[in-house]
């Protein structure tokens, strides 16, 4: 049996790393329980289910790549206590998700851990809700992450499409396109992209799109 | 059988950085006399970036764009991997949660719209592979692509998570997935199987950790060369865009020069009805197209 077993240290120093424990200003001598009701509870989304087999972290393959990343296991253990009505953390802890390289940021959505949690967690919808919360809690840094998620909204609003090329533009603040000065200037004589990046095909019935932007949003940047 | 008609839900991608999937989508639908009809009312679906920001506003807009294929009265059919599971995603979640949903309605109704839920969500390759039927389609190659060995590259979003794409996607298995394979097999190719075939394309962390994703582009090409591939294959906009454009990037990340010809599946099966190939827009890519 021993061969079987996989050494996971890795997966307990990241594990450790998001402050795995409730949080709170318990007094001393309480006078009554703190009580959670169901409809709380479910706020957790079932992240308490998780048994830290690993199988999300191992088949990330984002922590194969980047030593630092924290991996979708851990962040479901960061959202259990943000999603906890008894933890006062917030911010401390969303701090260390909310890092580029080691955070949220650098998932790339391959709904890998999704596919493979033996208990149905659903890792990438606790990694969805941390984004959110980053975002509620008004810690957002304004970095290429999130500039490049905000975008899309300007973008749906002006035009109801993604202005492919405004977003990378927009992303970079500018002075980072020199990185994709050669793949821009190839995809334009392949016809891909535009010398003018404000050319940009529109939605019909944008007026409806606009208003919808505009009564449905729920977050600011 | 009486002609298949769907709402074609483009995406943003087709009519802008790969102008040459819309072009194939429209030329093999015009053989296979499938009628598209364009959703041109359609929004982004946010590219599962705009529900980091903004999770609310992600649900009312794809439901919005359900809305628009079931005014009138036809299944959705989506040319891009992300499209799918976007859209796909919020239909799933509306359908299970009458709250949520008439949160969104409440919102949609200000601009004269109602999700019901009354339209399915399908990928165009499923859509052939279900509807259309790949023994139907095998008959219509002219030109079977015999000499090619052809690796296939799903992309995430058509697979996985299977628990919401299993009704729309043939129960397809993310870890042993078949549809592409046998789509080339129909198609008179030979199917390259390779690790990295169910594998992430790393396109959606690009910008933001793009020594990863360069990495997983690098890899994918890479175990496709090394199982003797001529061309890969996707039916994915975005997996397209980084295989065929990010070859430099990826080489650099995996210490090897990688770089292969990437065929949308509309241009494979375009390629093997006859069409010529600048009417499938193959003069639109970056890694070219040597082989023709
Ligand atoms: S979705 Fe993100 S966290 Fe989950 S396996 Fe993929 S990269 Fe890792
Ligand atoms: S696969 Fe599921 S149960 Fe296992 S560590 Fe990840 S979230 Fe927890």
């Amino acid at each position: 049996m021993k061969d079987l077993i996989i050494d996971k240290d890795d997966f307990w120093v990241m594990h450790d790393k998001v402050k795995p424990f409730l949080i709170s200003d318990v007094e001393e001598h309480p006078e009554h329980e703190h009580i959670v009701t169901p409809s709380e509870a479910e706020e957790l989304l079932e992240a308490d289910y998780c048994i830290q087999c690993g199988a999300c972290h191992y088949s990330c393959p984002v922590t194969e790549i980047n030593e630092q990343f924290i991996g979708p296991a851990a962040f479901v253990k960061a959202y259990r206590f943000e999603a906890d009505v008894r933890d006062d953390a917030h911010i401390e802890r969303l701090d260390v998700v909310n890092e580029e390289i080691q955070g949220v940021w650098d998932c790339v959505k391959c709904m890998e851990c999704a596919e493979v949690c033996p208990k149905d967690i659903n890792p990438i919808e606790k990694i969805t809700k941390l984004h959110n919360m980053i975002f509620d809690e008004g810690i957002a840094k304004n970095n290429i992450a999130t500039r490049h998620a905000v975008y899309f909204k300007d973008s749906i609003a002006k035009h109801g499409q993604l202005n492919e090329a405004g977003l990378v533009i927009y992303s970079e603040k500018g002075y980072g396109m020199y990185k994709h000065l050669k793949v821009g200037m190839k995809m334009i004589a392949k016809g891909k992209a535009h010398i003018n990046p404000l050319i940009v095909p529109k939605s019909e019935k944008l007026d409806e799109i606009a208003k919808l932007v505009k009564i449905s949003s729920t977050s600011k940047f | 059988m009486s002609k298949l008609k769907y709402a074609l839900f483009t995406g943003c991608t087709a009519r802008q950085s790969t102008p040459e999937q819309m072009m194939s989508t429209m030329a093999i639908a015009e053989k296979m006399d499938i009628e598209l009809v364009v959703l041109e009312e359609a929004s982004c679906c946010g590219a599962s970036h705009l529900q980091d920001y903004d999770d609310f506003l992600s649900l009312v807009l794809n439901a919005r764009n359900i809305c628009y294929a079931e005014q009138r009265g036809m299944t959705m059919v989506t040319i891009c991997n992300t499209c799918q599971l976007n859209t796909m995603m919020t239909k799933r979640r509306l359908d299970k949660d009458p709250e949520l949903k008439a949160k969104v309605n409440e919102k949609l109704a200000e601009v004269g719209l109602e999700y019901k839920g009354t339209s399915e969500i399908v990928h165009f390759l499923y859509a052939i592979i279900d509807d259309f039927g790949l023994e139907k389609l095998s008959k219509m190659v002219v030109k079977p692509l015999a000499e090619f060995n052809i690796a296939p590259f799903y992309g995430c979003h058509n697979i996985r998570p299977s628990e919401i794409h299993e009704d729309s996607n043939g129960h397809e298995n993310a870890y042993a997935p078949r549809s592409l394979d046998d789509l080339i097999l129909a198609c008179g190719g030979k199917n390259v199987d390779y690790e990295e075939k169910n594998k992430c394309c790393g396109f959606h962390a690009e910008l933001q950790a793009p020594h990863t994703a360069a990495v997983l582009t690098g890899n994918a090409i890479m175990g496709a060369m090394d199982n003797n591939a001529d061309m890969m294959v996707t039916p994915c906009p975005l997996c397209h865009l980084k295989l065929d454009t990010q070859y430099e990037h990826a080489s650099k990340a995996v210490g090897r020069d990688v770089k292969l010809p990437v065929l949308h599946m509309q241009q494979m099966i375009g390629l093997a009805f006859g069409i010529e190939g600048k009417d499938l827009g193959i003069q639109h890519h970056v890694s070219e197209i040597n082989f023709l």
